[in-house]
């Protein structure tokens, strides 16, 4: 007789069966319930909750951590840490509890306990790069700077974004570029062209062209607009129009007949009509020129602000040179007791080199204008502006042409 | 015989001898160049930053939390809800409040906060002068004998203040335990949450069972 089949070991059975699932049921209860204290722990910053989750499961490195987390809320970093400890011991391979323990013994001051949890870290995630950014920040803070850029250099090559920060802790530590691109120890276009573009915003234009001299491959004309710039931004002339034009650019107006559009694809080079949407109103006209096809008409249609700027060039100079800029000039109908001239300035701090005669009411034809100047530093500013009126309002009429700019030396 | 034996020998180690000298200064050439190696950096303070909450705020504009160095004339922003300090070892801290922009420079014996806009409070530790400041002007400095903490507000459209309390005063609340009766101490309403949450995901086959007919074929 099968002992299955009697009815006490049914029953038996039974019990069992159910005692197991009773006991199954009281376990899940227990881990369910300590998860839901963790995340109300959390959520709330509730160090009850979080002790009480603990209470329930205290072999789970979660509720450890949770704990740790709301005792770092609150400012008890010590305690945090012990939670930690406790929880790095359950999960020996966990990169993300080592790396928090790490970081909290920082917090603390305990640099070489930081350390060694770092280093426990990068040992269960070598390929991570945060573990390698934490731990290389933490050698940085205790002044093992070629052991810190290692670390941080190739947590830069698993995550790209942190190389902007990465260039920025270099130039903090050294201030040359030389000495920057030592720490960096740069291997591809990507990471130079990353390089200059800081160097640029710096205005370090002589760093930039030596980076830029160091790419394998050509600087596209977006990144030589990007660099001319910054460049330009941090009043680097020279540089920024070298490395957009080359030095064909330098002692001459670009565009001065007006035979191309105004606005060259976002050049450095060339005119500027600071806002096209505003007053006056600027067009390339073809029917009135001296020479060439074309010359640049004003409109002039009551409002002008004085201050605003319109129209304007900045040029490469050589320091101390004589130049005259000449240009050419027709008015009609020009009525306004504030009336337009050229106002030349240095690029570098905008005080007045020199100024052009204003314009008359009705020049009839063309007149030829010119201005003599000695030339600043660096570069200078070509720009249209307007005298200021003895009172307000100082509205403004009628049409402005203008062709035919050029400098010459003297 | 012997003698011719012995010159022998003497021509060959001379030439082995050569040969050795002739590999070193190969390998000497080979060389990787001096550029290669790293520059000297002189040792220097690195400053630490902490965030509430490990939130991300910028250092010189690009994005940095808790464990990201600080160097001397860093420029820190933080946003709405973001609070940063910098701890700079032994010269002392900066606290940033929200919505704040500051230069942080420091070296040994000094330590300075040049505010451009919003709150700091700045702990000078002994034998450290702690100052805090506009693009403008100087508001103030810690004695170096004693230590001390200045905090300083400044925002846009109105004069800086300086004082105790003035940056705490728009600070968010430190994060508070809660101890309030109910389950475990976590508070009654946490209690309720907890009890009917729990009895609701109990609850929903009950109300909601579960279509017991297999739409999938029993072949694929």
């Amino acid at each position: 007789m099968n002992l299955r089949h009697t009815p006490v070991a049914r029953v038996a059975f039974a019990l069992l069966a159910i005692a197991v699932c009773l006991l199954l049921m009281r376990e899940a209860a227990r881990i369910g319930f300590s998860r839901l204290l963790t995340r109300y722990a959390l959520v709330s910053n509730s160090l009850p909750a979080a002790d009480q989750a603990l209470q329930l499961t205290p072999t789970d490195p979660d509720a450890h951590r949770a704990r740790a987390t709301v005792l770092k809320r609150l400012g008890r970093t010590a305690e945090a840490q012990t939670s930690l400890q406790f929880a790095t011991g359950l999960r020996p391979h966990d990169n993300r509890l080592w790396l928090e323990l790490g970081d909290t013994r920082d917090e603390l001051g305990d640099n070489e306990g930081a350390l060694a949890a770092m280093n426990q870290a990068v040992r269960w995630a070598p390929y991570y790069a945060k573990p390698r950014w934490q731990r290389g920040n933490l050698l940085l803070r205790i002044g093992r700077y070629n052991e810190a850029f290692a670390d941080l250099r190739y947590a830069a090559t698993r995550n790209r974004k942190l190389i902007p920060t990465l260039i920025d802790l270099a130039w903090g530590l050294t201030g040359d570029a030389q000495a920057t691109e030592g720490l960096l120890q740069i291997s591809n276009d990507n990471d130079r062209l990353t390089f200059a573009r800081f160097l640029a915003a710096k205005g370090k234009g002589v760093d930039v062209d030596n980076q830029v001299r160091l790419l394998t491959t050509p600087l596209s004309d977006e990144n030589k607009q990007e660099l001319s710039r910054l460049l330009m931004a941090k009043r680097d002339f020279s540089t920024a129009y070298r490395l957009w034009a080359g030095v064909q650019s330098v002692e001459r107006v670009v565009n001065g007949g007006f035979e191309q559009p105004l606005l060259l694809n976002g050049s450095p080079l060339g005119w500027v009509v600071a806002h096209p949407q505003t007053e006056p109103k600027f067009a390339i006209d073809v029917s009135e020129k001296v020479g060439g096809e074309k010359s640049l008409q004003v409109t002039f249609d009551g409002e002008w602000d004085a201050s605003s700027p319109s129209l304007s060039q900045t040029v490469v100079v050589r320091p101390g040179q004589r130049y005259r800029l000449n240009f050419a000039v027709e008015t009609k109908d020009l009525v306004t007791g504030g009336p337009p001239r050229i106002v030349l300035t240095d690029a570098t701090n905008d005080q007045i080199l020199a100024r052009s005669d204003t314009f008359p009411r009705d020049t009839n034809s063309w007149r030829q204008m010119a201005v003599e100047f000695t030339a600043p530093a660096d570069a200078l500013v070509i720009r249209l502006t307007r005298e200021n009126c003895t009172s307000a309002p100082c509205p403004i009429f009628g049409l402005l042409w203008l062709d035919e700019f050029s400098l010459e030396k003297l | 015989m012997n003698l011719k034996r012995r010159k022998a020998s003497r021509a060959i180690a001379a030439l082995l001898l050569f040969s050795v000298l002739q590999v070193g200064l190969q390998i000497s050439f080979a060389e990787p160049s001096s550029t290669n190696t790293a520059p000297v950096v002189q040792q220097q303070i690195v400053a630490r930053l902490t965030t509430r909450n490990n939130q991300s705020i910028t250092i010189n504009g690009q994005s940095a939390s808790s464990g990201a160095s600080v160097l001397t004339g860093a420029t820190i922003e933080t946003g709405a809800d973001q609070f940063a300090t910098v701890n700079v070892g032994p010269l002392g801290s900066v606290d940033i409040y929200p919505n704040t922009k500051v230069v942080i420079s420091f070296e040994q014996g000094s330590l300075k906060a040049t505010v451009l806009n919003g709150c700091v409070k700045l702990t000078a530790k002994k034998n450290t002068t702690g100052e805090i400041a506009t693009e403008q002007a100087s508001l103030g400095k810690t004695d170096p004998a004693t230590g001390g903490v200045l905090e300083m507000c400044n925002r846009p459209g109105a004069p800086p203040e300086v004082g105790p309390g003035v940056a705490g005063a728009g600070a968010p609340a430190a994060a508070a335990a809660g101890t309030a009766g109910g389950l475990f101490g976590i508070g009654w309403p946490a209690t309720i949450a907890i009890i009917a949450a729990g009895t609701g995901a109990g609850l929903t086959p009950l109300f909601f069972p579960a279509d017991v007919t297999n739409p999938s074929p029993a072949t694929p």
